[in-house]
């Protein structure tokens, strides 16, 4: 079997031995996972008021709870009388 | 021995704001980037999903809504169905507190979960003496 090579920018090739080529391949794997990582966040701080702007829907949600409590309201009174 | 992260539930106000950068909304972005590092759990009633998809479709239209929740979807959020043990919690609290249906579902999951309540809806006050609120600026 063939010792691992790294080729420079430059195109130079340095042989390395087995030791030296387990570490780069650990670098490698660690530098991958530091990747993913922030990626994943860029998904919340994505979707962080991407839907900005009129209509508030926090209003409609409370507007529409308001209502849904009145209606129930009435109908309980309605029920009792 | 390893710590079990503190547990948020996050009401469809909570989430609403989030996505509109409301008040409150940077509170839950931090919350959520929380819970992508593992730090914290987040969960959230499928039935405040639906009350979020009514609300979203009536007031911006069907095909915003389902964007919304694609984009939720992809939040560090665990969701929870509606079975019938769920369903009777929240409604013992409806029949006891004046709250919304919804409502009653997001705190009944609180309690189950014993875990905080991320919510600005003043509604909850009324039973916060049975609840832990972790409390959105308005």
């Amino acid at each position: 079997m063939t010792a691992p090579r790294l080729i420079t920018p430059a195109g130079k090739m340095i042989e390395l031995s087995p030791e030296t080529y387990k570490q780069i391949q650990k670098v490698l794997r660690d530098a991958k996972r530091d990747l993913v990582r922030p990626r994943r966040a860029s998904v919340v701080r994505a979707t962080y008021g991407k839907y900005a702007g009129k209509p508030s829907l926090t209003q409609a949600l409370l507007k529409e709870r308001k209502a849904e409590l009145a209606r129930e309201e009435r109908k309980l009174k309605k029920r009792n009388v | 021995m390893s710590k079990t992260p503190p547990v948020y539930v996050l009401d469809t106000f909570a989430v609403m704001a989030h996505f509109q950068s409301e008040a409150g909304g940077e509170k839950v972005l931090n919350l959520l980037e929380q819970g992508e590092r593992g730090e914290i759990s987040l969960a959230m009633s499928l039935i405040n999903v639906g009350e979020l998809a009514y609300i979203v479709g009536r007031e911006q239209g069907r095909e915003k809504a389902e964007a919304m929740l694609k984009d939720l979807h992809s939040l560090p959020i665990t969701f929870y169905e509606a079975t019938e043990e769920r369903i009777l919690a929240a409604a013992w609290l409806k029949s006891k507190y004046s709250i919304s249906y919804a409502d009653a579902f997001a705190a009944a999951l609180a309690q189950e979960l014993n875990a905080l309540l991320a919510t600005g809806d003043s509604e909850f006050k009324l039973i916060k003496h049975n609840l832990s609120l972790f409390w959105l600026d308005r």
